[in-house]
């Protein structure tokens, strides 16, 4: 052969194939390590394997994902293939092509969630007429075949285009009728773009998170939902282990596809193996996740057969709740509890407002949160009756600012904000100013990710209250921490999560973090502390409503008064390790997290903390001064 | 009635349309029920106002464009422009990276034997089944600090003692160019596979450098695949933030942040469809100059794309 590609081709193409293949090794790497950040290699261990098919959940989702996919796909190519004939064989005029071009190009410029919050609308429009149209598997899969149309469409038509049309030309000089002229000629030739369409639709549908967050209901959560969720407190590493089952499977379908086709010399014979490895592999793909849904099935059908009585469906973080209680709820009450998790509050809103709040019963939301979500009529006022344990609540959490008569909320967890660091300082003397200031005591250090939050506390540093409405405030905070972004020292901005784990991995000496991320990382590595600065910081406290439209009211005001339990309150702040505002459990949480001043601080600190509120009309205010911040 | 042949057969136009209506309806009733329909009712959207607690204040207003242009509460800055140009910028260059990949990787593949092709390119698409996340997430794990890969770069001396690769953009262009370079390689390669190497040939018996060959001989003939991978990569680019955030330690903004910034925090749903529109209508028009551009070059060899 002639064409030879050169020596440089070569190690740019093995190159290009580690990028690919790297990723994927670490992946692999992750699942079989016994550390749960997987910061350092802490020995091998098949527990996350174990875990991964005892974990209910996260098989439902594999369940999920794969019905979706699989139906999606079906619709898509369907639809697809037949528009992709149409277009390529009609002669339109060409502003009419032009226009359908443009159409179907839309969903590959469309940003995912403007298309996830454009279909919230049109499934909000049809939901007037049907309730099928309740955010579940329907919508999941009409939202997932409307983007998968396209590339089927774009994949289908580049072979149609590159056949020409001689050949159906020289079928009709053979007698050969239009349908005939298709289904002997054309449709053969372009059978492997079908497939390689509907492969890439399948490809898409499992890794899509945006739409499905939008569009799902309760009990039709996918994987990429439950890794999005998993994300907040640094992936699990049950997710490597799933992920790496999947990559394994596809891997022997490859291989024994390639392997097979190998043995066949005869070209024609070979370019219907290369289908059938094509085939194959997405078979080996639909088997792996299948088996996981088998399992996901079969727990589901469990839970199905003992519901006698109608289920309470939780929104909450995921990993923010001991899994043991939700089995103890269904004993003591009989209802069976359904956990459902999302990433962000802001996205648990808009899923509230995309018709989530006649579908969840219970939301857990933080402080910020709460007034808007009463404000926009999602959550509706507590029957104080049926909640008799409220009385369990300390009264620092009682009737707070944000909500002065817990008309809408009542108290679920609460935490402070502060810093994490590396070092030999006090925690007792720490300032923000240790962070921003232009003298910076920390070499390197990253701030929070979260814009309210981290212009509150920097509102703290200048001596402002943290709900400042007043613009002059504002631009001083917003010049304060640009200045402390463009310094040598920072590291760029992370969520609670990732702070500390960069803290925990030496990747800096300091980061501003929730307290309970913090604490399960000074569990590990003693030369960590946590303090709240002097100046005052942000206490923030999650609490639980009920939605407007729940449909199981009566369940909903029972889980929450069973949360305000003592015992129970004792047992979610000992797994979470989030102080807990119940002062009834006080005495049972344990007594190392009592004594620990970064789980529970001190009342001096406490008097220099004040909660968040909505901004109100101000809120564009936080928002252009957060993106003033990050812009540059 | 204005008969023409159609596919080696005399009919009429209209009847050519009627059927072509007919097996296109599905398909684009759907796309217009579901997709052209609702994000229209963004455009419209956009022209609202944001109301008490993020809902939606159905007045018409100018605000939102005024906005994008840079006037904001403090006063006219550039930081809206800035995050669009740098956005554009993000895009080209992980573009370019990904080109400069998988060109040779197209070639590449289709010098090998017929059952290492077909092995090669299942395994192109291997790591899209498994989610973008996880897989970045193992770009952080890989680049941190106490990391195997890191620390045998320290002991080498690529890296100084305090220098480390995440974050920053040399960990964002490795984890976007791995993400993408599947949608690069895929197009590239079915162009590849059916190029007309003659053409090099007569290239090279005119003593033509290697450049020349491949700029006269090969480029003209992998145009369509140049222009789909083009697609396929700068677009998604475009819109990226996860990607940016987790490598990147989030230090800057994109346009994808800016959008998701108010549909999240923000809750201002109509300057989001605003951001949002002003990045489709950016990918919509370097898509036509792409196509236009690339229609005239493919034709200057009177081959058609």
């Amino acid at each position: 052969m002639s064409r030879r590609v050169p020596a440089y081709a070569r190690i740019l193409s093995w190159a290009g194939m580690a990028l690919l293949f790297i990723p994927l090794l670490a992946v692999a790497i992750s699942s079989v390590n016994s550390d749960r950040h997987g910061l350092r290699w802490a020995g091998a261990t098949l527990e996350w394997y174990r875990k991964l098919s005892h974990d209910a959940s996260i098989l439902e989702a594999a369940w999920n994902t794969l019905v979706v996919a699989s139906l999606s796909t079906l619709v898509s190519t369907l639809l697809g293939t037949l528009l992709a004939i149409s277009l390529h064989r009609t002669p339109w005029p060409r502003s009419v092509r032009r226009l359908f071009d443009g159409a179907i190009l839309l969903p590959v410029v469309t940003p995912d969630i403007l298309f996830a919050v454009a279909l919230v609308g049109a499934f909000g429009v049809l939901r007037q007429f049907s309730s099928i149209w309740e955010p579940g598997y329907l919508t999941l899969v009409v939202g997932h075949a409307t983007f998968q149309i396209s590339f089927v469409v774009l994949v289908v038509r580049a072979r149609l285009a590159a056949i020409g049309p001689e050949q159906m030309e020289a079928a009709r000089d053979l007698y050969a009728s239009t349908w005939q002229g298709w289904r002997r000629v054309l449709l053969p030739q372009i059978g492997s773009s079908i497939l390689a369409g509907a492969l890439l639709a399948f490809t898409l549908s499992l890794d899509d998170f945006v739409i499905s967050f939008f569009t799902s209901g309760p009990g039709s959560a996918t994987l990429p939902i439950a890794i999005y969720a998993s994300v907040r407190r640094g992936l699990s590493p049950v997710i490597h282990a799933l992920s790496t089952v999947l990559l394994c499977a596809t891997l022997v379908a490859i291989l024994a596809a390639s392997a097979w086709s190998g043995l066949e010399n005869d070209y024609r014979r070979g370019a219907r193996m290369a289908r059938w490895g094509l085939a194959g592999g997405a078979l080996a793909l639909v088997a792996a996740l299948g088996t996981f849904a088998f399992f996901g099935w079969q727990s589901r059908h469990q839970n199905a057969s003992s519901a006698q009585h109608k289920a309470v469906t939780v929104l909450m973080y995921s990993e923010y709740i001991d899994p043991a209680m939700v089995e103890e709820f269904e004993k003591t009450t009989g209802m069976p509890l359904r956990i459902e998790v999302y990433e962000a509050q802001e996205e648990m809103v808009a899923k509230l407002q995309a018709g989530g709040d006649a579908l969840y019963d219970v939301v857990v939301a933080s402080d910020v949160i709460v007034r808007q979500l009463a404000g926009l009529g999602l959550v509706s006022p507590l029957d104080r009756a049926r909640i008799p344990n409220l009385a369990n609540v300390s009264p620092r959490f009682l009737a707070p600012p944000f909500d002065p008569q817990n008309k809408w909320s009542t108290p679920y967890l609460w935490g402070t904000t502060g810093i994490l660091y590396r070092g030999s300082q006090d925690p007792d003397s720490l300032r923000w100013s240790d962070l921003l200031s232009e003298h910076p005591r920390f070499g390197r250090y990253v701030l929070m990710d979260e814009g309210r939050t981290m212009l509150a506390l920097a509102l703290q540093a200048l001596g402002r209250s943290p709900n400042s409405t007043v613009p002059s405030d504002l631009r001083e905070a917003t010049a304060l921490l640009q200045k402390a972004k463009a310094r040598r020292g920072c590291a760029g901005f992370d969520g609670s999560v990732g702070g500390a784990n960069k803290v925990a991995g030496s990747l800096v000496d300091a980061a501003v973090v929730f307290n309970g991320d913090a604490l399960s990382r000074m569990e590990e590595d003693s030369t960590l502390h946590y303090g709240v600065p002097l100046e005052g910081s942000v206490v923030w406290l999650d609490n639980m409503l009920i939605t407007s439209r729940a449909p199981n009211r009566l369940g909903a005001h029972l889980f929450i008064d069973w949360i305000l339990r003592a015992d129970k309150g004792a047992q979610l702040a000992n797994f979470v390790r989030y102080p807990t505002p119940n002062q009834a459990s006080l005495p049972l949480i344990t007594p190392e997290d009592l004594a620990d001043r970064s789980v529970y601080p001190d009342s001096l600190t406490l008097r220099r903390m004040e909660f968040l509120s909505d901004p109100g009309n101000a809120s564009r205010l936080y928002d252009e001064a957060w993106t003033a911040v990050k812009a540059h | 009635m204005a008969t023409e042949v159609h596919e080696g057969r005399v009919t009429s136009r209209a009847s050519m349309r009627l059927v072509g209506a007919l097996l296109g309806f599905p398909g684009l009733g759907w796309l217009l029920a579901f997709l052209v329909l609702p994000v229209g009712g963004l455009a419209v959207l956009a022209f609202a106002r944001r109301g008490a607690y993020g809902s939606v204040d159905w007045t018409f207003s100018l605000e939102n464009l005024r906005r994008i242009a840079g006037w904001g509460l403090f006063g006219w800055s550039s930081d809206h422009l800035e995050i669009l140009l740098r956005s554009g910028v993000f895009a080209v260059v992980t573009t370019i990276a990904c080109l400069a990949l998988a060109l040779p990787m197209a070639f590449w593949i289709c010098d090998r034997g017929r059952t290492a092709r077909l092995a090669l390119m299942a395994l192109v698409t291997v790591p899209s089944c498994i989610n973008l996340v996880v897989r970045t997430y193992a770009w952080m794990l890989l680049l941190g600090a106490q990391s195997p890969p890191v620390r045998l770069a320290r002991w080498i001396g690529v890296l100084g003692a305090e220098q480390a690769m995440y974050p920053g953009w040399t960990a964002v262009l490795l984890g976007m160019v791995s993400c993408m370079l599947p949608f690069a390689i895929l197009p590239l390669y079915a162009s590849a596979e059916r190029l007309d190497w003659s053409i090099v040939e007569a290239a090279r018996d005119l003593h033509a450098g290697a450049w020349r060959t491949f700029r006269h001989g090969v480029l003209p003939q992998i145009v369509p695949g140049l222009v789909a991978a083009v697609v396929l990569t700068a677009i998604p680019s475009l819109g990226m933030f996860v990607v940016s955030d987790l490598l990147g330690g989030s230090r800057t903004m994109l346009v994808g942040n800016l959008v998701q910034q108010q549909f999240g925090s923000a809750s201002d749903w109509p300057f989001g469809a605003m951001a949002g529109l002003v990045l489709i209508a950016g990918s919509l028009v370097s898509l036509w100059i792409l196509l236009r551009h690339a229609g005239s070059s493919s034709r200057d060899t009177g081959k058609a794309p």
